[in-house]
């Protein structure tokens, strides 16, 4: 907030003078510059009456009163230095888009698509630093910044753990300087198998550029002090605060660029999830065996009265949708989609094991802990005969790696659902 | 003869801008130019200088550097591109302005 004008008080020193005159400055580097300038102003007219036969006291004296009012002077100021809502509402308006784009891409890293085009680690990133560098420029909150920039730092680390392994361009980036590995740029700026992909894409790229235009102009707006006369302001932490702005805005000016690149890279040059590459993962099946155990075993293992077979007119596809091998997240968002053609319609575990098979709904006990669904076709061999098989369990279904099925750790199948037929 | 602040007020970016036309100077040393090239006409209250460089800065009509001469740091104003044809504009239109006060008070 600023402080009102104090009319009518009177100045009668250099100091009270410029105190008073950039009173209405808000921004402290603006503010310390302004006093700098108007103090050598002073000074310079001060040895002018000195030289003319003033003493040093006559000579301060008139210097300020040739000045005038100092309280124009900040009025005149405070116009030209209004206070900075028009940057507060930009950086809300910021904020608010990109919670958006968190929440639009919350559905697809849950999913496990990942729309890595939008670095929304970086974003965060990038957000925290300028408003960690904007907060810097504020002297009362100068300690919290400092401290929040050391928490920042310190817990770098886990942040790139815990996200950027789901969708960090830069951490990509590197991946491929380190490796010489290009091809995992493929997964760059994709969206599985979604039409608007090139668009999402575009607006990334969009996103990004105008982000890179505000650290452009934000680094304008900083300007290096020489060392300065006058020490009405720290000028020395001044200095040291416009430097970390500057070098703020350098990172965060080259990561924007590096996620850049990379999207470019990754657009241009990368495969495409959805390219008829993808054909080659696209098994079909027409037959589902659901079993049930009381220990993980191999479906061999499985009794034999617990299996069930369901094998109508199917004429399932299976295909992996996504990236079923993404370089640097191999393996981790690997998802599986289902075309058909049968009139099997669903699966579905809700304490009792109930599937729609040829328009009716046809339910069975579960009486075991585990559950497993495969998938086969009798005319080829099942994908997941051999590499493992679906397990249905309370938090989802994931397809198995290994031969050994995956293990249910639920007692109870509530709330799961494996719909086949979406439409 | 000392003309009034009013006469003054609407006049003074092109008077400033005109001086930093001719080169580089401190606030200061605007002053000092503007009374010598005047003959001490034009004396503005030297402290509303400021702001007057400051908005023109903003308007990018000015550029400025910190300098150190005579022991002094001092900061710098330099007239852009944009600036000189500001200035042109300026000298324009105060000219036209002038033609046709005079105009006026020789109508009979």
């Amino acid at each position: 907030m600023r402080e009102p004008i104090e009319k009518g008080k009177c100045v009668t020193t250099k100091e009270e003078y410029i105190n008073a005159a950039v009173s209405q400055i808000e921004n402290d580097s603006d503010k310390h510059e302004a006093a700098l300038e108007l103090a050598a102003h002073i000074d310079d007219r001060i040895e002018y009456y000195k030289e003319i036969g003033f003493d040093e006291a006559q000579a301060a004296q008139k210097a300020v009163e040739q000045m005038g009012d100092p309280d124009a002077v900040a009025a005149a100021f405070s116009e030209i230095y209004p206070q900075d809502y028009a940057a507060n509402t930009v950086f809300a308006v910021l904020g608010i888009i990109f919670l958006l784009f968190i929440i639009a891409c919350y559905k697809f890293y849950v999913l496990g698509d990942g729309i890595i085009g939008f670095g929304v680690s970086e974003l965060l990133r990038l957000f925290c630093i300028i408003e960690l560098s904007i907060l810097g420029k504020k002297r009362k909150n100068r300690f919290l910044c400092g401290l929040s920039i050391v928490v920042f730092l310190l817990t770098y680390p886990l942040q790139i753990m815990i996200m950027d392994s789901i969708c960090s361009p830069l951490v990509l980036a590197l991946f491929c300087i380190l490796t010489g590995d290009f091809s995992c740029l493929s997964t760059y700026g994709r969206v599985g198998n979604i039409t608007a992909a090139p668009w999402i894409t575009a607006a990334t790229c969009v996103f990004y550029l105008f982000i890179l235009s505000l650290l452009i102009a934000a680094s304008r707006s900083v300007r290096k002090l020489h060392q300065p006369t006058y020490s009405l302001y720290n000028k020395k932490m001044y200095r040291r605060t416009d430097r970390i702005q500057k070098g703020l805005l350098t990172v965060s000016g080259i990561i924007v660029c590096i996620s850049l690149v990379a999207g470019f890279f990754g657009y241009f040059f990368g495969k495409h999830p959805t390219d008829p590459v993808t054909n080659d993962e696209t098994y079909s099946f027409n037959t589902v065996v659901i079993m049930q155990s009381d220990t993980p075993c191999s479906l061999e293992e499985v009794d034999p009265a617990d299996v069930l077979v369901l094998s109508p007119d199917l004429d399932f596809s299976l295909y992996f949708a996504m990236w079923y091998d993404r370089g640097y997240l191999s393996d981790i968002d690997t998802r599986i989609a289902f075309e058909h053609s049968g009139e099997f319609v669903r699966v579905a575990c809700s304490n009792k094991l109930e599937y729609e098979i040829n328009k009716e709904v046809v339910t069975a006990d579960i009486t075991k802990k585990y559950v497993y669904i495969d998938f086969l076709n009798d005319s080829s061999e099942s994908p997941f005969k051999q590499s493992g098989r679906i397990a249905v369990t309370e938090s989802d279904w994931q397809e198995a790696d290994s031969v050994a099925p995956i293990c249910a750790a639920a007692d109870s199948y509530n709330v799961v659902e494996v719909v086949i037929n979406a439409s | 003869m000392k003309y009034s602040k009013e006469l003054l007020k609407g006049s003074t970016s092109l008077l400033i801008l005109s001086i930093l036309g001719r080169g580089d100077f401190y606030g200061y040393r605007i002053i000092r130019e503007l009374e010598a090239a005047s003959e001490h006409a034009f004396e503005m209250t030297e402290g509303t200088l400021y702001p007057i460089l400051h908005a023109l800065e903003k308007e990018d009509y000015l550029q400025s550097y910190w300098q150190i001469t005579d022991g002094r740091n001092r900061k710098y104003y330099h007239i852009t591109k944009k600036g000189l044809r500001e200035l042109e504009r300026e000298k324009e239109e105060w000219e036209s302005f002038s033609h046709s006060v005079t105009k006026v008070l020789n109508y009979a």
